[in-house]
């Protein structure tokens, strides 16, 4: 098997260098496949995005150990000016939020432009004929069109394709996609899956794709790392895991998949929740950060923190999750 | 959004003009700076009267020599062709002034904002400095120590008004920089300098366009506030020269103060007018729909 485009490795990141945002965090993903990561508002997800890209959003936040490789290079040991470079053209993001994502003053053929000159020496006709093609390849109709129009005139579909474009301008190993989704409606989701998809195929970029929502990892994701407060707690290929999860946890998101049957129409049965939220960066113990909320939990749980069980393709951290558990 | 949209969609700033002008006050206030700036370029051709010549008798009122139809000051020279000669300076200072001021503001506003830290409470406590000497004292020891030419009285005001600006500048980096298309750039390889001209000073424009506006205004006064205490270039006419010299003359030539007072009062109206209509104009929260 080929090595991975990008391997995260026992990642952790701290705040104020006691609070641990992200706690021992490995991921990798491969060429021409999508790491799916899930989980609640809280957990981590764009956090490990972030700290992947090396845009961490405040000073107190620093990376306390692991190792993050793009293509065998160890991005941690970079300086701001090499990093730079590799941001935008090996790396690149769009953001859960199309309508705040694009500068409100430039014009979108101004910004693509600028996304597309930073990585190649080239003139702006050449630049605007390729922003031109990127449009194209994102789907907007008549991208020569919407070169003059400014962000505020766009709807937020053709924004999230616009953005889309902008971070596959430098073609780069790997797109990290933060929420893409969510600001959107749902079939304007399915046709910005689409778009990456369909950019996968042709470019064979590496996507890591961060949701909270189980039925886009079903749609779009090859393997799924499943987060829970700034720790993975199960990590393997995603139809596996969506048909037999094994920690509670992701047995809790599974079962929280709305779906259309026959019997849910007669008796429209409730939607099961996880009862309890995740816990304050303050307020996390020594064991299973999912203890509180569990219903298998017991003091083991409670005073010691799980182990990672690998079991071929995937991996584990529950004291009761390999092995199927008492309530499995 | 309709894709039958036509094609021709205005920029930004094509918006606010058009805002700017449905705005009378600003219009009215874009015409007073319009017709002072026609005066300080061709007025002096027009009306060639040298302002230090003595033409009349000493305090002659207004409309009763046609030499000096505004009347005359206590030496005898022509009030009018002061106000015409002394448009240019005082256009001048103020632009220099602002200038002055827009340049060392944005320069640490923007550092201090963009950079935070250590950068950031260094140059805050610089700033910190400069605003709590007394302006009008640092200026007039300034404009002592070295000379008062009009450079250096520019350069006065320039030194005692930047650090109001390079608050705002600040304020407004440090509200701008966790924009998620300023991270959107970052992600995208944008660099330190791109990302202060290209993306955020842009962003930032309006308020410190509309601050402008009003410092070259505060410039003018000061500069009429220093020539009154006998700080100015009393080489060079301006109003400020005019008030200043026929201060003791006051009570019965009212005339030789309050001509040029009008002046510079309509000069500073008309600088606020344009101020606080480009705020409405670039502020689409307050723009009337």
């Amino acid at each position: 098997m080929q090595d991975p485009v990008l391997k995260v490795d026992g990642l952790s990141v701290t705040f104020r260098s006691s609070l641990a945002i992200l706690d021992d965090v490995s991921l990798e993903v491969r060429r021409g496949q999508t790491l799916g990561i899930v989980g609640e508002s809280g957990c981590g997800k764009s956090m490990t995005a972030l700290a992947i890209m090396r845009l961490m959003p405040s000073a107190a936040l620093k990376v306390s150990g692991g190792d993050i490789r793009l293509n065998g290079e160890n991005l941690l040991a970079l300086d701001e000016e090499a990093m730079r470079a590799i941001r935008g053209s090996r790396a690149a993001m769009i953001f859960q939020d199309p309508m705040t994502s694009l500068n409100p003053l430039f014009t979108v053929g101004n910004q693509v432009g600028e996304s597309i000159r930073k990585n190649r020496q080239i003139d702006r006709a050449e630049a605007r004929q390729i922003t031109v093609d990127l449009l194209k390849a994102v789907g907007l109709p008549d991208p020569e069109r919407h070169l003059d129009y400014y962000p505020h005139q766009l709807s937020g579909g053709k924004r999230q394709r616009v953005m889309i474009a902008m971070a596959i301008a430098g073609n780069p190993d790997v797109l990290i996609a933060d929420e893409p989704t969510t600001a959107l409606d749902v079939t304007v989701q399915a046709q910005i899956f689409q778009v990456l998809r369909d950019m996968q195929a042709a470019s064979g970029t590496a996507i890591v794709l961060i949701t909270h929502d189980m039925g886009a990892i079903s749609e779009m994701a090859d393997r799924v790392a499943v987060m829970y407060a700034g720790r993975v707690v199960e990590e393997g290929p995603a139809d596996e895991i969506l048909a037999a999860p094994r920690h509670p946890y992701t047995r809790g998101l599974v079962s929280c998949i709305p779906r259309v049957s026959d019997e849910a129409f007669d008796g429209w049965p409730e939607l099961p929740v996880i009862p309890g939220t995740v816990p304050d960066l303050d307020k996390r113990g020594a064991g299973c950060h999912f203890a509180p909320r569990c219903p298998l939990a017991d003091d083991r749980c409670a005073a010691r923190r799980p182990p990672v069980l690998q079991d071929g393709e995937r991996r584990c951290a529950c004291w009761y999750g390999m092995a199927g558990g008492p309530a499995a | 959004m309709s894709d039958s949209r036509s094609p021709e969609v205005p920029s930004p700033l094509r918006e606010a003009w058009a805002a700017f002008l449905r705005n009378r006050a600003g219009v009215f206030g874009l015409a007073i700076i319009a017709a002072l700036i026609f005066l300080a370029l061709f007025g002096p051709l027009i009306y060639p009267v040298d302002p230090f010549e003595i033409v009349a008798a000493p305090l002659t009122p207004p409309a009763e020599n046609a030499r000096v139809p505004f009347g005359s000051d206590y030496l005898g020279r022509d009030i009018l062709s002061g106000i015409v000669h002394g448009a240019r300076v005082t256009l001048f200072v103020g632009g220099a002034a602002a200038a002055m001021t827009v340049v060392i503001g944005v320069l640490v506003g923007a550092a201090a904002g963009y950079w935070g830290g250590r950068t950031d409470r260094f140059l805050m406590r610089m700033t910190e400095f400069f605003q709590v000497l007394p302006a009008l004292l640092f200026a007039m020891a300034l404009v002592t120590l070295l000379s008062p030419s009009i450079p250096i009285i520019a350069t006065a005001i320039g030194v005692v008004s930047w650090p109001a600006m390079a608050r705002l500048t600040r304020a407004e980096f440090l509200r701008i920089k966790s924009q998620n298309y300023v991270t959107a750039a970052r992600s995208s390889g944008a660099g330190d300098l791109y990302l202060i001209t290209r993306v955020i000073l842009p962003n930032a424009a309006a308020p410190l366009i509309v601050s402008t506006a009003l410092v070259v205004g505060m410039a003018i006064l000061f500069e009429a506030g220093l020539s009154f205490l006998g700080l100015g270039d009393a080489n060079v006419m301006s109003w400020g020269l005019i008030i200043g010299s026929n201060r003791d003359y006051v009570i019965d030539a009212w005339w030789t103060v309050t001509i040029p007072g009008l002046a510079i009062f309509f000069t500073v109206l008309g600088l606020s007018l344009i101020g606080d209509g480009l705020n409405d104009a670039l502020n689409p929260n307050l723009r009337e729909r």
